[in-house]
């Protein structure tokens, strides 16, 4: 009797309080998925997210109890605007840790009644107790994947952290490096692939500002690319991109190696628009050569370029047949320039002490992230590879993230081999949050003890 | 190249092209080859113009669409043109840009000029009148009046040429701008203005090129402009004096003359004394030089 009753009992209980069919957990699900789709924590295995999850539950009791003593002084007139910012952050982690508390008592229950059932004359009541099973560990994991991620969002250096300008606007600076006109003529190359690519992606493309050699190549570009989530895709192309080719110029038939620099800024476009610059501080060339001008000549050329002399920004404009239009261009062009500089600039001063991520908001970076190797005809990036530290935790990370060598010429038109080496470079980027989080737990297990993360009762026992 | 009946053996090859990257790039050689100026810019401008989906000269450039046959024929016949006669590119295509604006552009009427955006710019700083009424001496294309009515939209115009193909020619751009209840103009000169000092101001392009410097000029210009556009006599002052002398007649006491000249003209207007107008300032051009000049009638 009591058995009978307990199994309605569990059964009933458990779907009214599944998760998915509360509104707000619903809501928080799947309104703000932190990670991309391509994220590598929902590509776990349930053994392998189980101990990932034991390795982070301290932060997770750690951010519940921080969120309980928030609430505490919510109250409080004394109550800050960034306590209320925290804990609109922390309010997620805190429901999750509920829900995926609850699961784990409703999973028990679902389990004894399992055990006390027999298999062969409670054939209904053993099949039902396994579908709920069944169905809870497929709950408790997509709350652990949820929780996991909200962790990772709420580490200082992710990138909705630094600044509240918008990501859909994003400024690329490609330079030549070392290799004189073969690296200026690679420059042009990289121009090409990142049209090729921001077409694809429905994408606008500007030219802020060039500078060009006479064989056709680019000393200096200036881009400004804008779209839907541009800054999170192209900020990882921010480095030191290596080419090894026989040059156009190279009689011999030797391959050389040479570099471009690739930067990338966040483009505010209200700040831009906001800034006036000053007449006095601004230099205005136009590209005619010298004579008597005016109706003694009539030429086409209309190319401007304004030049900010306190800071040595240059913009060019020459897609306008007037002159006039090309300069107010320039004007803007330069604005754009100027106010990512400054936002670049606030950013990093607002860093933490901790690893800066790869493909950071500040300008060059010393590091070769890429090589492109034209006699193999493939493109290597070298950051598609996990950490060792991290490979202890999760055995299967090398597959996780996915290849780092993938055919030449796709990637130069702009292609899904770029995509491939993107999504890798991103997943290797998130593997790399999740290990610094793994370290920030054992720390804290030191000072927490484990009975207070047996207290909360987490963990996925799987059966 | 052989003789006279192989010269049009490049532009076959050109014909052949499998995409239009590459018959702008074929163009753009022989152009070079023939010592035409502003090679590059000729065949892309002119593959603007042939080709109906490039838009812009990158496109131009990197399009590997194939070509139609009457449009590589257009671009063709636009490209020998260009190479044989210096045909202006912006003849050939048939309109062009200006300060915020776009014109239709027809030999023998004066091709506007950069320098000239920047005297719309001092006149629309300068002259403070929120209707106010302009005279255009001189107006060509009718590029500097109209560019000024499209940023001042109480303001009206009154153009005068001499030319008979400039004035249908401003009269096609008014209409194409839809300012026609906003501007009057006039075949003749400044003396036929009726003289009732009715402008508040008056702005002018007028033909200044020293006699001297006619025959150095780049065949573009030389062979395809309107030579009494260019030249302004022996000192290339002629139409300068004869519009100070007449200004007084037709525009308020205190308004405004606005001029662009030749850079060593400025420094000779200073020094003239006038009785009825008086020097105010010199501006330079975005190259340097002095190329605009302010005066006022007293």
């Amino acid at each position: 009797m009591l058995a009978s009753s307990a199994r309605g009992c569990v059964f009933r209980l458990s779907h009214q309080l599944l998760p998915s069919a509360n509104p707000v957990f619903s809501r928080l699900c799947t309104a703000a998925a932190p990670t991309s789709p391509a994220s590598p924590v929902e590509r776990l295995t349930p053994h392998q997210l189980q101990k990932l999850f034991s390795h982070l539950a301290p932060l997770v009791v750690r951010a519940n109890s921080e969120h309980a003593s928030l609430l505490h002084h919510r109250s409080n007139s004394t109550f800050t605007p960034s306590q209320h910012a925290r804990l609109t952050q922390l309010a997620p982690i805190a429901h999750l840790t509920d829900a995926l508390t609850r699961l784990h008592h409703h999973h028990n229950d679902a389990v004894h009644i399992l055990n006390e059932s027999n298999p062969s004359t409670d054939a209904d009541m053993h099949q039902l107790a396994r579908d709920e099973i069944q169905t809870l560990n497929l709950e408790k994991h997509r709350t652990a994947v949820h929780i996991i991620s909200h962790l990772l969002r709420m580490q200082p250096n992710h990138t909705t952290q630094h600044t509240a300008a918008p990501a859909n606007s994003a400024i690329v600076e490609i330079r030549a490096g070392t290799g004189g006109d073969e690296a200026a003529l690679f420059v042009a190359d990289l121009h090409a692939m990142y049209h090729k690519f921001a077409l694809r992606n429905k994408w606008n493309a500007r030219i802020l500002s060039q500078s060009t050699t006479t064989l056709g190549g680019l000393r200096e570009l200036i881009l400004r690319l804008s779209g839907p989530a541009v800054y999170d895709t192209i900020r990882l192309e921010a480095g030191v991109h290596r080419v090894q080719r026989v040059p156009a110029t190279e009689t011999g038939g030797r391959v050389h190696t040479s570099t471009a620099s690739v930067a990338v800024l966040r483009d505010d476009t209200s700040m831009a628009k906001r800034l006036t610059l000053r007449e006095a501080d601004v230099k205005i060339d136009v590209y005619r050569a010298s004579g008597a001008g005016g109706q003694h000549v009539n030429k086409t050329e209309s190319a401007v370029r304004a030049t900010h002399i306190p800071t040595g920004l240059v913009a060019t404009s020459q897609e306008d047949r007037s002159q006039h239009r090309n300069k107010a261009l320039a004007l803007e062009a330069l604005a754009a320039r100027l106010a990512a500089k400054h936002a670049a600039e606030k950013a990093a001063s607002k860093l933490s002490e901790r690893r800066a991520q790869l493909g950071s908001t500040m300008g060059e970076r010393s590091d070769r992230i890429r090589t492109y190797n034209f006699p193999q005809r493939r493109v290597t990036d070298h950051r598609i590879v996990p950490s060792a530290g991290l490979v202890h935790v999760i055995e299967s990370a090398k597959t996780l993230v996915g290849e780092k060598s993938v055919p030449l010429d796709g990637v130069l038109q702009g292609g899904v081999e770029l995509d491939r080496l993107i999504g890798g470079v991103s997943r290797a980027q998130q593997l790399e949050q999740l290990h610094e989080l793994v370290e920030d737990a054992k720390q804290l297990r030191c000072a927490q003890s484990d009975e207070l993360g047996e207290r909360f009762g987490i963990g996925l026992e799987m059966v | 190249m052989l003789g006279v009946g192989f010269s049009s053996c490049p532009w076959l090859a050109v014909r052949e092209s499998e995409t239009i990257r590459s018959a702008v790039s074929k163009a753009t050689h022989i152009l070079q080859n023939t010592g035409i100026p502003e090679p590059c810019e000729s065949a892309e401008y002119l593959a603007i113009s042939s080709f109906p989906r490039i838009r812009t000269r990158t496109e131009a450039l990197s399009s590997l669409r194939k070509p139609a046959g009457t449009d590589l024929d257009r671009f063709i016949e636009l490209c020998k043109r260009r190479e044989r006669n210096r045909t202006p590119i912006q003849y050939l295509v048939g309109d062009w840009d200006f300060h915020s604006i776009t014109l239709l552009v027809r030999a023998p009427v004066l091709i506007p000029r950069p320098e000239t955006e920047e005297l719309v710019e001092l006149v629309l700083q300068g002259v403070c009148e929120e209707d106010a009424n302009i005279l255009d001496v001189g107006c060509g294309s009718g590029a500097i009046f109209l560019a000024v009515l499209a940023s001042r939209p109480k303001w009206t115009a009154t153009g005068v040429d001499v030319a008979a193909e400039a004035v249908h020619l401003s009269g096609d751009n008014t209409e194409l701008h839809g300012f026609g209840n906003r501007v009057s103009i006039l075949h003749g000169t400044i003396k036929d203005v009726c003289a009732d000092g009715v402008f508040d101001a008056i702005v002018s392009n007028p033909p200044y090129i020293p006699a001297r410097d006619m025959e150095d000029l780049d065949a573009e210009v030389k062979e395809h402009e309107d030579v009494r556009a260019l030249c302004g006599g022996e000192d290339g002052l002629d139409v300068v004096r004869e519009i100070l002398e007449f200004a007084p007649r037709v525009v308020k006491p205190g308004g405004s003359i606005w001029l662009e000249v030749d850079s060593g003209h400025p420094a000779v207007l200073e020094r003239l004394s006038f009785e009825e107008v008086e020097y105010v300032k010199t501006y330079k051009d975005m190259c340097g030089k002095a190329r605009f000049c302010h005066l006022r009638v007293r």
